[in-house]
């Protein structure tokens, strides 16, 4: 192996550890040291990645969010392309099926998803500026319900995309809060509710919930 | 002007006589949520709170174990005062969209009034203070969650048991964008599209969209 090929594992070790050390120690708790031992590096090894332990953190998180972010960007896709041809029902499959994907991704790691909501944005004010910030990556894959909810003569809220994405946040933060991540594939057809039910009402968004459980 | 907006923000103290300076204690409060509201609670230190509060570190040990209890009687007041605010807004008296609308204005105007507090409450609670914090923060979200779910009366179809819950995240996740931006004074201007994020689960969406448009000509008229 190539020393440009160890730096480069070694980072890799280092991300996948961050987190799960943060949660695990808490902030007060970790120090570089303790992150590169268990990584399995030499903290001069972090230090040449990182600079220091909290870039690396703020690297780690980085990644999980982009990940995130490309799970339901790919399940939206998804669930897009099983639909029919009307536009609405297509959207309607695509918002369940990323958020399906989300949950399931949550739900399998539930350490990261502590990591997601909850240690890393209590380090600070920025830190949680990037959590909201991840939130707000999802509201560009609601607008098109703003635009069929026009086409039916329906003139939503200006905030309707933060208002949906909050709510099924809401609902997600209190599982994995409460210690129940790995439940909220099961609890997917009633975040779905709460998602939709701004932009298509609550008579279509309850067949939506209910197509969703039968589709478990 | 609203309720709180005579008045500059963050110079309200928690129904004290107008003339009466902050104790000690109020101020080491009041630059503990202004400090959390800055730095966040994690970077938070009492040398910051007590610099804020030209209050000795003594004094503050006199009146404070530590970082964590000031946290808390800060997040403590201000959910007695929301609690307050919310109450007298509700009288039994009223019809429930009347209740409704009160309460929704005069907790949006109180936020506005103080956002450091505000912070505190909807954000750094939430997910940056001990377990202790959440647990007040939760049990606040309760309150509201029961009082909203009695909308599901009006229901036409069965919502699922977390919408309101949802519903209420829809509106704090709007509240915590302006916080954390520091446009605190934009709050009471969420009032329609927050009633419309709490009445869409329970009522036909047109209804909704109604309420809406009658929550923003209250906002408009200013009354």
């Amino acid at each position: 192996m190539t020393a440009i090929e160890m730096a480069s594992r070694a980072r890799e070790q280092l991300l996948e550890a961050a987190l799960i050390a943060l949660g695990e120690d808490g902030r007060e708790g970790l120090d570089a040291a303790r992150l590169a031992a268990r990584a399995g590096v030499a903290e001069a090894e972090l230090t040449a990645a990182f600079t220091d332990l909290d870039a690396c953190l703020d690297a780690a998180y980085a990644q999980l969010t982009a990940r995130l972010a490309g799970v339901v960007r790919t399940g939206c896709e998804r669930g897009r392309a099983g639909a029919d041809g009307a536009p609405a029902a297509r959207w309607t499959a695509g918002v369940r099926g990323g958020l399906e994907a989300l949950l399931a991704a949550l739900a399998t790691d539930p350490a990261q998803a502590v990591a997601l909501v909850r240690s890393y944005p209590a380090l600070g004010a920025a830190q949680r500026g990037r959590y909201e910030a991840f939130l707000a990556e999802f509201t560009p894959l609601l607008a098109e319900g703003r635009r069929l909810a026009a086409t039916h003569g329906a003139e939503l809220p200006e905030e309707i995309e933060l208002l949906a994405v909050g709510a099924a946040e809401a609902i997600t933060f209190e599982a994995v809060e409460t210690g129940q991540a790995a439940a909220l594939p099961e609890m997917a057809p009633a975040i779905l509710f709460s998602l939709l039910v701004p932009f298509i009402g609550a008579t279509a968004a309850a067949a939506e919930m209910e197509k969703a459980e039968r589709g478990r | 002007m609203g309720t709180w907006g005579a008045e500059p923000p963050e110079r309200r103290t928690t129904g004290i006589a107008a003339f009466t300076p902050p104790s000690e204690r109020e101020r080491l409060v009041a630059a503990m949520a202004a400090s959390c509201a800055a730095r966040g609670y994690a970077a938070t230190r009492i040398a910051d709170v007590t610099a804020a509060a030209a209050v000795e570190r003594i004094s503050f040990e006199q009146h404070f174990a530590d970082k964590a209890e000031c946290a808390l009687s800060a997040l403590n007041e201000t959910l007695a005062e929301v609690t307050r605010v919310v109450a007298g807004a509700t009288g039994p008296e009223r019809a429930d969209w009347e209740k409704l609308l009160g309460a929704l204005r005069a907790l949006l105007e109180l936020l506005a009034a103080r956002p450091s507090a505000a912070q505190l409450a909807c954000a750094e609670a939430r997910q940056s203070m001990p377990p202790e914090a959440y647990a007040l923060y939760a049990s606040g979200i309760r309150v509201l969650v029961a009082l909203l779910d009695r909308t599901r009366a009006y229901a036409s179809v069965a919502a699922p048991a977390s919408a309101t819950r949802g519903a209420i995240g829809g509106a704090e996740a709007l509240i915590r964008r302006e916080l954390l931006a520091g446009r605190a004074e934009r709050l009471p201007g969420l009032l329609p599209d927050i009633v419309y994020g709490l009445l869409v689960p329970y009522l036909d969406q047109r209804e909704a969209l109604r309420y809406a448009e009658l929550a923003r000509e209250t906002v408009n008229e200013g009354g």
